[in-house]
C-alpha cells in the first residue's frame, strides 16, 4: 500500500475503503496533509467532500499546508455547529457526492452526538443511524473516506465497526509514523528529530508533489497585537 | 392591559392594573400548543397515537410556514395540558422515527411568554406600576436571619418578628405590583421566617402561593461561567432579583418596559432575560406575524462553500493593531450601530443570503455569496429598532425635564443592547433564526467599510494609529494639510450609507503593548479626553487593571493616579515617584484591608480545581465558615500569606479585619503591574521600573 513514487516520503493512500484515522494529538496536520496529498495524487478535477464538527476546518492550517492555493478549491466543507445539523449533513450527503468527489472526509465523527441538549439514547441513536448513512453513500461509490473520533470510548465501537481500515498516526522519534493493518510507514525516515508542524507537513506535502514547484504560501501575516 | 400572568389550577390569572387597584381575571380556556411536521411521512398519521397520548389535550392540522424562507404546509398542532407537559411531550415525538424525520416547534418558549404569545396579549402594563424594594444582606440570606431588613431604603433592625411586621403592613400599604428584591432567596426565607415566629396574614403574593420556577444553576456561556440563582412566583406581583436581571441593572424600568413591548415578553420574565434571549422573542413575535413556526432544534446546515471561501469567510472583523506609545491629538470616529446598519443597508438576512434566485451573482465582498434582492426580515425588523433609538436620542437633546430624560436614557439603552447583540447572535450555534453565512457576510461588509474610510482618511492627511471593529483613531500627519475630520467622515457617510460620527477627540492616547511585547494589545489603552465636561473625569480606560472587575480598590485607585502623573508629567520618572510612595505606604500597612479585596467569580466546583488557587483556599475558608460558595457566584478576599498553599493564604472580605494584616509583598507586585500598564506605551517595562526605584531608593539611603 505504500506509495512507491517518492522512496523517500511516505504517506499512505486513502483507496476505496473506509479509512479510520487514530492520529496521536502531537500528530496535528496528519489528517489535513492526508486529504491534500490525496487531492494532489488526484486528477485536477477531483474534490473533496467535508463535512464538519469542532472546528477541524480551521482553516488557518490548511491554507498554510496547501502547497497550491488553488487547491483549497477543490474541498467543499460544510460545517455542524449542532448535532441536527451534522446529521442534515450527512442525511444529505449523498446529493453532495458527484463524479469529481473523490474523497469523504469526516472529522470527530462522534462529537455532536454527545451533546447535552441530547438524551443519552438520542445522541447512541443518531450516531449511529449517521454513520450507516455515510456507509450507504460508500456502498454506492465506494469513494474513499476519511474518518476520526474524538475518543475511542464504547460510544464510538459504531465508528469503528464501519472502517475497514484503520490507520494510526503516532510521533515518533524518527518523526511522524503511520501504521495500517498491512503497513507501516515513517513520512520521513532517518534524520533526526522532528516536530510536526505547519512546516513539516508543508515541505512533506511539496516534496512529494514537485510539480508543484516551490512552496508558494507563505505563512499569513499574524495580526499584530491580538491577544 | 395585563402585565403579569400566573398559570395556576390548569388556568392562568391575568392581572391588570386599573384606575382603582388590580383586577385579576381568570382565562380557563388557554391550552399551550406546540407544532410538528414530518420530512417524508404523512404528519396526519399522528393524529391518532397523539391524541390518546398522556398530557395531550388535542391535536388539529393548520397550515403554517415552517421557516421564514418556506411557503405555508400542512402542519399538525399539539395541544397539552400545561406548560411543563410541552417539553416532556416534544422530546417522546422526537424519538418516534429517524433523527430529523419529525421535526418540532414552538416547544422551548418561557410559560408567561407562550400565552401571550399564543393569545395576543400584549403585556405591557396600561398604567405605571407601584414598586417596592426589599433587601437582605447576603451573609443574613445565608443563615436565615431576619434581624435586619431594608424595605424601600429604610432599615428595620429590631426583633425578627417586629421586622417581619413591617414587611407585612409596607406590603399591605403599597400593594406593589412589581416587588424588587436583592436576591431571590429573600422570598423564601422571609416567609420561612414568618412561618417559624408565627406572624399572622403574611402574604408576599396577592394570592396564596408561592411556587418556585427554578431551582439554582449554573450555565456556561462563551466559555463564562454564570450562576443563576433560583426563580420564584408569587401570584399577582411582578418578582425582579436585582441579582440575576441584566436589564434592570444596564437600564431602568422604563427601559424594560420598552423591552416589554417589543419582544411580548412580561416584565418577570424579561427582567431576568438574556439579551439574546429577548432578541429571540422579538423574532418569535415577528415570526408569528408572518405564520412562521419557531424551529425547537437547528436542523438547517451551513451551504457548502469550498475551503478558499471559507478561509476568506473566517477572516473576523477589521483590526489595525494599535501603535504603542502616548499619541498627542488623536481622534476617535466611529460608524454608528455598523452591525445593525449593515444589515439594513445590505439586506443581510437569514432567509435571503445565498438564495437560489441569484446564485451566480457575488454581492458579499470577498466571499462572493448573493445576496436577494427581496427584503428580508431580519433588516425589517431591525430598522425599526434604529430609527426608534435615533429618535430617542434626538429627544435626548431636547429634554431637560429629569424624569423625561431618565425614561428616555434607560429606552435608548435597552434597545442599544439588542442592536449589539443581533451580530453575535447570527453565529450562535443554538440561535433560532441566526446564520452563519450572515455573521460572515457582516463581517466582510463591514472590514469593507473600514478599510475604504481607512484609504479617505489617509488621502485627507491623517494617519491610522488603530483601528477596531467599528472604530477608527487617527492623528494628524506632521506634513501634511488635513481635510477636516468632519467633511471626510461626511464623505466616507455618504459613500457607505452608514454614519461616521466623530466621537471623540483626545488630549492624548496611550495604547499599551502585551504584557512582555513590543506589540500592542487590540483593547488596552487610556487617554485624556479633550473638552471634557468639567464634572466628568477628562480620563478614559480601556482593558487595564482599574477597568478589571477583580482588581482591589486601592490598585484601581493607584493606578488612576498614575495616569494623572503621567498625564500631568509627560515622564515616566515622576509617575515613578508617585508610584514609590504608594508602595511604601503599603508596605508599611498603611492600606486598609478592605481596600485590597480581591473578587473572583468561582467558576468551577472546589473538587475540580487542580490548583491551590488562591480562589480555592478562600472557597475552602468559605466553606470552614458555613458559607458554602456555589460556582458562578463571587467570593471576595485578601490575601494574607502568598507563600502558604492552605487556607490560611486569605482571609474573606466578610471575616472583617481585626488586625489589619495582609501580605505586602504580593500587593507590591499587583501594584507593579498596574504601573506597568501605565508606563509601557513610555517604553519602560517592569525592569526599568524595578530599576528606577532601586535606584531611587540607593540615593535616599546615601542622602542620610
Amino acid at each position: 500500500m505504500p506509495r512507491q513514487s517518492a522512496p523517500t516520503i511516505e504517506l499512505p493512500t486513502l483507496d476505496g475503503n473506509i479509512h479510520l484515522l487514530e492520529a496521536e494529538r502531537r500528530t496535528s496536520g496528519a489528517l489535513q496533509s492526508l486529504v491534500l496529498d490525496h487531492l494532489l495524487s488526484q486528477g485536477t478535477d477531483a474534490t473533496a467532500t467535508w463535512i464538519d464538527s469542532r472546528g477541524n476546518a480551521s482553516t488557518q492550517p490548511l491554507a498554510q499546508l496547501a502547497p497550491s492555493p488553488r487547491l483549497l478549491d477543490r474541498i467543499e466543507i460544510a460545517r455542524g455547529f449542532t448535532a441536527f445539523q451534522h446529521y442534515s449533513l450527512l442525511d444529505e450527503l449523498h446529493e453532495q457526492v458527484t463524479e469529481e468527489t473523490s474523497l469523504l472526509v469526516l472529522p470527530d465523527l462522534d462529537w455532536f452526538y454527545r451533546d447535552g441538549d441530547l438524551n443519552h439514547r438520542e445522541g447512541e441513536r443518531m450516531l449511529s443511524e449517521g454513520i450507516a448513512l455515510v456507509e450507504d453513500v460508500h456502498d454506492k461509490t465506494r469513494i474513499p473516506v476519511l474518518v476520526t473520533r474524538t475518543n475511542r470510548g464504547e460510544d464510538t465501537s459504531p465508528i469503528e465497526c464501519a472502517a475497514e481500515e484503520v490507520l494510526r498516526c503516532e510521533q515518533t522519534s524518527q518523526g511522524p509514523r503511520f501504521t495500517g493493518s498491512d503497513f507501516e510507514t515513517l513520512v520521513y525516515p532517518g534524520r533526526g528529530y522532528f516536530q510536526t508542524t505547519i512546516t513539516y507537513w508543508n515541505r512533506i506535502l511539496t516534496a512529494r508533489h514537485p510539480e508543484l514547484g516551490e512552496s508558494t504560501v507563505q505563512p499569513e501575516v499574524a495580526t499584530v497585537g491580538t491577544d | 392591559m395585563a402585565f403579569a400572568f400566573d398559570h395556576i389550577d390548569n388556568g392562568v390569572c391575568r392581572w391588570s392594573r386599573t384606575e382603582d387597584g388590580v383586577e385579576c381575571e381568570r382565562d380557563e380556556t388557554y391550552t399551550p400548543s406546540f407544532y410538528v411536521s414530518a420530512e417524508s411521512s404523512e404528519v396526519e398519521d399522528l393524529r391518532g397515537h397523539l391524541s390518546m397520548w398522556p398530557d395531550v389535550d388535542g391535536v388539529a392540522i393548520e397550515e403554517w410556514r415552517r421557516g421564514f424562507r418556506h411557503e405555508p404546509e400542512r402542519v399538525l398542532r399539539v395541544d397539552v395540558t400545561e406548560p411543563n407537559a410541552v417539553r416532556s411531550v416534544a422530546f417522546d415525538i422526537r424519538g418516534w422515527a429517524s433523527p430529523g424525520e419529525y421535526r418540532l416547534y414552538n416547544v422551548d418558549f418561557s410559560p408567561e411568554f407562550r400565552y401571550c404569545l399564543e393569545t395576543g396579549t400584549d403585556p405591557t402594563p396600561s398604567t405605571d406600576l407601584t414598586t417596592m424594594e426589599i433587601a437582605i444582606e447576603p451573609r443574613r440570606l445565608a443563615n436565615d436571619e431576619v434581624g435586619e431588613i431594608e424595605i424601600e431604603d429604610r432599615e428595620f433592625a429590631q426583633s425578627p418578628p417586629f421586622n417581619l411586621e413591617c414587611v407585612r403592613e409596607a406590603m399591605e400599604t403599597i400593594d406593589p405590583d412589581v416587588l424588587i428584591v436583592n436576591a431571590s432567596e429573600v422570598l423564601p426565607t422571609l416567609d420561612d421566617a414568618a412561618d417559624r415566629y408565627g406572624v399572622a396574614d403574611f402574604h408576599l403574593g396577592r394570592r396564596p402561593g408561592f411556587e418556585q420556577l427554578a431551582g439554582r444553576s449554573t450555565y456556561e456561556s462563551y466559555g463564562q461561567v454564570g450562576h443563576s440563582p433560583a426563580r420564584y412566583n408569587l401570584p399577582g406581583r411582578v418578582i425582579i432579583d436585582r441579582s440575576n436581571t441584566f436589564f434592570l441593572s444596564e437600564t431602568n424600568l422604563d427601559g424594560c418596559l420598552d423591552l416589554v413591548g417589543r419582544s411580548g415578553k412580561p416584565l418577570q420574565e424579561l427582567a431576568w432575560a438574556s439579551i439574546g434571549n429577548v432578541l429571540t422573542a422579538i423574532q418569535i413575535k415577528e415570526a408569528r406575524r408572518r405564520g412562521v413556526l419557531v424551529p425547537w432544534n437547528s436542523w438547517r446546515h451551513e451551504q457548502y462553500k469550498t475551503m478558499h471561501q471559507l478561509h476568506e469567510a473566517d477572516r473576523g472583523g477589521f483590526t489595525f493593531a494599535p501603535d504603542v506609545g502616548v499619541h498627542r491629538g488623536v481622534h476617535e470616529l466611529d460608524f454608528s450601530s455598523l452591525y445593525p446598519n449593515i444589515i439594513c443597508q445590505y439586506n443581510v438576512s437569514p432567509e435571503k443570503i445565498r438564495c437560489a434566485c441569484h446564485e451566480d451573482r457575488e454581492d458579499v465582498p470577498g466571499i462572493g455569496y448573493a445576496i436577494c434582492d427581496e427584503r428580508g426580515y431580519l433588516p425589517d425588523l431591525l430598522q425599526p429598532l434604529i430609527d426608534d433609538r435615533d429618535a430617542i436620542k434626538a429627544e435626548l437633546q431636547e429634554t431637560d425635564d429629569p424624569e423625561r430624560r431618565e425614561e428616555l436614557e434607560g429606552r435608548s439603552s435597552a434597545i442599544k443592547w439588542i442592536l449589539v447583540s443581533c451580530f453575535g447572535y447570527q453565529g450562535f450555534s443554538n440561535a433560532k433564526f441566526g446564520r452563519i453565512e450572515c455573521h460572515e457576510a457582516i463581517n466582510a461588509f463591514a472590514r469593507e467599510l473600514l478599510l475604504d474610510a481607512k484609504e479617505v482618511l489617509e488621502a485627507g492627511g491623517w494617519r491610522v494609529v488603530h483601528g477596531i471593529v467599528d472604530s477608527i483613531w487617527v492623528q494628524a500627519v506632521d506634513s501634511e494639510e488635513q481635510t477636516p475630520l468632519d467633511e471626510l467622515a461626511e464623505r466616507i457617510t455618504d459613500r457607505s450609507g452608514i454614519r461616521l460620527e466623530h466621537e471623540a477627540a483626545y488630549d492624548w492616547v496611550a495604547f499599551v503593548p502585551m504584557r512582555d511585547s513590543e506589540a500592542g494589545a487590540l483593547t488596552k489603552y487610556f487617554g485624556r479626553k479633550a473638552n471634557a465636561p468639567e464634572d466628568d473625569s477628562p480620563y478614559k480606560y480601556r482593558g487595564i487593571e482599574c477597568r478589571q472587575r477583580s482588581t482591589p480598590a486601592f490598585i484601581e485607585e493607584v493606578q488612576k493616579e498614575l495616569v494623572a502623573a503621567l498625564d500631568e508629567h509627560q515622564e515616566p520618572e515622576a509617575v515613578c515617584d508617585l508610584l514609590a510612595m504608594k508602595l511604601a505606604a503599603l508596605d508599611r500597612g498603611r492600606i486598609d484591608p478592605n481596600e485590597l479585596a480581591i473578587k473572583n467569580r468561582v467558576s468551577k466546583p472546589r473538587e475540580e480545581y487542580t490548583h491551590e488557587t488562591r480562589n480555592v483556599a478562600a472557597l475552602e475558608r468559605a466553606a470552614d465558615l458555613g458559607k458554602d460558595k456555589h460556582f458562578g457566584e463571587d467570593v471576595s478576599y485578601v490575601v494574607v500569606d502568598d507563600s502558604k498553599s492552605s487556607r490560611e493564604r486569605v482571609r474573606l472580605a466578610t471575616e472583617g479585619s481585626a488586625d489589619g494584616r495582609y501580605d505586602s509583598e504580593f500587593y507590591r507586585d499587583l501594584t507593579l503591574r498596574a504601573a506597568e500598564s501605565v508606563l509601557s506605551p513610555l517604553g519602560w517595562q517592569r525592569f526599568e521600573i524595578e530599576t528606577y526605584l532601586a535606584d531611587r531608593e540607593d540615593a535616599a539611603i546615601s542622602a542620610f
